[in-house]
């Protein structure tokens, strides 16, 4: 069973895997971890995301951050870096932790991190335009 | 043509400073003056990756006068960034000319005091605002631009007393 880290900005993390287990079941609390930036410098982000990682003793698993661009992927790139079997995507949503808790023990981690990618851009479409809209609107 | 933004932030290019500040200002480029950036190949990538559409010129603190001379003669506004006090009062001394600066981002550590929830200061820390005020700078702390900017005069102050 892969191994889960959420690296966000404030309270994101910890209100994303709450919702998200209360749709796919709740996973052991070893299994899931949140790490926030809040009130963090950059080195110290990165050297919480690197002890978590090095708990993990060498199991596989797949760190998902908020905003790329941001400290949290900054922090989760640069302590993730190196290490044999962890992924890291940007760009978190309640679909792609739903469907990493529904599938975690089904993929390894390059797939998985492949699969959230994509159940992650597929989540993102134009449902409904203003009434006179012409279609081909930016 | 123009340095919008002279920042210390302990995070360098991160979503405050790229979505925030970037387009509040309408900057066309980040300038990163850090010796470690500068020197690791994987911190460039990682910074440049970081900063979606801005361009990214990254410097050593001592490459910073020379960087803000050729500035004059480049189209759109620059950011120039900082990780430490320290980083900012050396280009300073070195000559880079800016006459304000923004505390952005200095976080917890250890030894360090609160002054904001983003800005905690030790005793180098109060010494390097010292200088810089001392070097004409005015230092304010803010983190995002829709924020209340905070006067940095009173940190120093409360240092030299002790």
């Amino acid at each position: 069973v892969l191994r889960f880290l959420l690296v966000t900005h404030g309270d994101l993390g910890r209100a994303l895997l709450a919702t998200a287990q209360g749709i796919a079941g709740a996973a052991a609390p070893a299994e899931v971890e949140v790490v926030s930036n809040a009130g963090q410098s950059l080195d110290a982000l990165t050297a919480q995301v690197a002890a978590c990682l090095t708990a993990w003793g060498g199991a596989e698993g797949v760190v998902l951050t908020d905003l790329f661009g941001g400290s949290t992927t900054q922090a989760a790139v640069a302590g993730a870096r190196g290490l044999a079997g962890v992924a890291v995507v940007s760009g978190v949503s309640l679909p792609m932790v739903v469907d990493f808790l529904a599938n975690r023990a089904r993929y390894g981690p390059a797939e998985m991190a492949a699969r959230l990618t994509d159940k992650g851009r597929a989540g993102v479409r134009l449902v409904l335009l203003p009434p006179g809209t012409a279609e081909s609107a930016p | 043509v123009t340095l919008a933004l002279a920042r210390v932030d302990d995070r360098l290019v991160h979503g405050q400073v790229v979505l925030a500040w970037g387009q509040a200002l309408s900057a066309a480029r980040l300038l990163v003056a850090d010796d470690t950036v500068a020197a690791i190949a994987w911190e460039r990538e990682l910074v440049r990756a970081s900063a979606c559409d801005l361009e990214v010129v990254v410097a050593t603190v001592a490459e910073v006068p020379a960087l803000l001379a050729e500035e004059a003669h480049r189209p759109g506004a620059a950011i120039l960034l900082f990780r430490s006090l320290a980083s900012a009062l050396a280009a300073r001394q070195a000559g880079a000319d800016f006459a304000e600066l923004d505390l952005g981002g200095l976080h917890y550590a250890p030894g360090k005091e609160r002054m904001l929830d983003y800005v905690f200061l030790d005793a180098a820390d109060r010494r390097d605002l010292a200088a810089l005020a001392a070097a004409g700078v005015r230092v304010f702390a803010q983190d995002v631009p829709s924020a209340r900017p905070v006067d940095a005069a009173a940190w120093l102050a409360q240092g030299t007393e002790e």
